[in-house]
């Protein structure tokens, strides 16, 4: 009984590390710019402000074209590389 | 960099995870985290020597201890009297002898342990996915033998399928290792550049090679690095290329 406590105290610790930096980027996002302070920084937004995001995503879109041009062709280029590899692998082996 | 960035701001000395007790209504905590100097586990190289000698003689009591139970008298004479002079030089003038005129003290720096937190957020996922690939190739009737013998849950992770998960082990700090190696964006997101007590090879290869117009010495780092990520890398490899041969 006392064992699967502290393992549930673990998991439950190991949930708050791995969800508490997500739920601070949701709240900082929906924050007004002005309203963010160190200090009530875990505070839940009042109002909710979605105008970061449409400026964030004007923003990015040009950046994110560059992302996907790079993701895709490395992408392709390292897989048809690393097919070569693979397929004169099997010649030798 | 953007686990750097999130972890940036998480970890600030005044907000992020120092002010969460005040939710509870408890004092906030003042571990400056990036921010700070200060050392573990400090070591002043002056102290080797004693170091040194203390290790030598522990060595050769373990060996007058080996040569008393196999009944080697001369061994033991030997062991005994070389362990006792050292460890009474190190006890007495060893502990004062200094090899340079100034401490050259050398820890572990705390300002580590928040690009630490940051690195494990940040890679878990993907050991995670390692792992549970590696679970879901353990065939079921494995585990169903193991608890027909009578395993209990602990014994049939200890004894089959930690065992079974050795490769996957294996692999995973492999590649955790020499991403660790080579590890630039984290500190450069979390610490920037030029603070010292987060200095790491990639980001001194970086200020040399760029900053400083030193190409040579950045182009050497740069080959030491890689060779450093080789001796963790090759091995693997070549296990493994062992392996396929032997199939």
């Amino acid at each position: 009984m006392m064992g699967r406590a502290l393992l549930y105290a673990f998991l439950l610790l190991a949930t708050a590390f791995f969800l508490l930096p997500v739920y601070l980027v949701v709240l900082t996002a929906l924050k007004e710019p002005a309203k963010i302070t160190l200090d009530t920084v875990w505070r839940w937004p009042d109002p909710v402000y979605w105008e970061s995001f449409r400026i964030a995503w004007e923003a990015f879109r040009s950046k994110f074209q560059n992302s996907l041009v790079l993701a895709l062709s490395a992408t392709l280029l390292s897989a048809l590389v690393g097919a070569q590899r693979v397929r004169v692998g099997q010649v030798a082996l | 960099m953007v686990t750097g960035t999130i972890w940036r701001w998480l970890l600030q000395p005044q907000g992020g995870v120092n002010v969460l007790p005040t939710l509870f209504g408890l004092p906030p905590l003042s571990f400056p985290w990036l921010t700070t100097r200060a050392q573990t586990l400090v070591f002043d190289w002056n102290q080797l020597p004693f170091y040194t000698a203390l290790v030598v003689g522990l060595v050769l009591l373990y060996l007058a201890w080996s040569a008393l139970r196999e009944g080697e008298r001369r061994r033991l004479l030997w062991s005994l009297a070389s362990a006792g002079v050292l460890l009474l030089w190190a006890f007495t003038l060893g502990r004062g002898l200094k090899l340079l005129p100034y401490p050259e003290t050398h820890g572990f720096s705390l300002a580590l342990v928040g690009v630490i937190l940051a690195a494990v957020w940040q890679m878990s996922g993907y050991t995670m996915a390692l792992y549970l690939a590696g679970l879901r190739g353990i065939p079921v009737e494995v585990l169903e033998a193991a608890r027909v013998d009578g395993a209990s849950e602990w014994q049939l992770f200890r004894r089959v399928v930690f065992p079974m998960l050795a490769p996957i082990t294996l692999s995973a700090m492999i590649v955790l290792g020499h991403i660790a190696l080579k590890i630039f964006d984290l500190i450069f997101a979390m610490a920037g550049l030029d603070y010292a007590p987060t200095d790491v090879p990639a980001i001194y290869m970086y200020l040399l090679a760029f900053r400083g117009n030193q190409f040579a010495k950045g182009a050497a780092i740069g080959i030491l690095l890689l060779l450093l990520v080789a001796l963790v890398v090759v091995p693997y490899l070549a296990s493994q290329l062992r392996k396929e041969v032997r199939r």
